[in-house]
């Protein structure tokens, strides 16, 4: 039985940021899905009308919060599922790495982004 | 605590079905999400192609895909309420109860935001 548990493959700490970054995500994809896509009658995105959204600090926080904590729980998730076809431990530390490398990329490339519209 | 039968995962039921469709829309989140950072960062490239790329994106094909993503982000996300209840120690008794409460409530959300997305298939661009 507890070879199954999660929290034993992927380390406690692991199984318990993805719990905390759900609850996190829960406020801020929920924020940004509504401010994004669902207040009626909206304009059109563009680059000019994101410009005006994240000159607020708030904004940038919530955008910049956002896309940390939901890189971390996409790929912290993935990394469960690969985990649960029963991987040797040195396929385990190769995907670890290789998730890793790709959730700080698109981390870097997400802040590059949000800095392009700010300056 | 002594667990009974009923405390014991079978793997079957409704509640292997929660599991499934937290998986499949876990996947399909991620294959977004990764686009979804890709596109925006089209805005190191300034307005001149940003503004293209996202009237686009704007077109009622990716209004109607749109919908479909928050189909896939409100039920991975109520489902997650009740997955991070179960590991608190809560509801596990009561799961199938809570899981139609809470996909009641993802069909409720999902209907109001395509009522709101509704005339986006009909905007001129």
């Amino acid at each position: 039985m507890s070879e199954t548990l999660a929290s034993k493959a992927q380390g406690v700490w692991a199984w318990i940021l993805q719990r905390v970054s759900a609850v996190v995500l829960l406020l801020l994809l929920g924020i940004h899905m509504f401010v994004m896509h669902y207040i009626p009658g909206e304009p059109l995105i563009e680059f000019a009308s994101v410009q005006v959204r994240v000159k607020s600090l708030l904004f940038q926080v919530v955008d910049a919060g956002l896309l940390g904590f939901v890189l971390y729980h996409a790929f912290n998730g993935l990394r469960a599922i690969i985990f649960d076809f029963g991987l040797s431990e040195g396929w385990q530390r190769a995907i670890n790495w290789v998730l890793i490398v790709a959730g700080a990329s698109l981390f870097i490339l997400g802040i590059l982004a949000l800095r392009s519209f700010i300056e | 605590m002594k667990l009974t039968k009923r405390d014991v995962y079978l793997g079957r039921g409704l509640g292997m079905w929660a599991w499934l469709l937290h998986r499949v829309t876990a996947l399909l989140l991620v294959f977004y999400l990764i686009l979804h950072i890709l596109v925006i960062s089209s805005s190191l490239g300034g307005s001149g192609l940003f503004d293209p790329l996202l009237r686009l994106l704007q077109t009622p094909l990716f209004v109607l895909l749109e919908m479909g993503l928050t189909a896939a982000v409100l039920i991975h996300g109520l489902n997650g309420i009740r997955i991070v209840l179960f590991d608190l120690g809560l509801g596990v008794r009561r799961q199938k109860e809570i899981f139609a409460v809470l996909m009641a409530l993802a069909g409720a959300l999902w209907v109001w935001a395509v009522l709101v997305a509704y005339p986006n298939l009909f905007r001129v661009l």
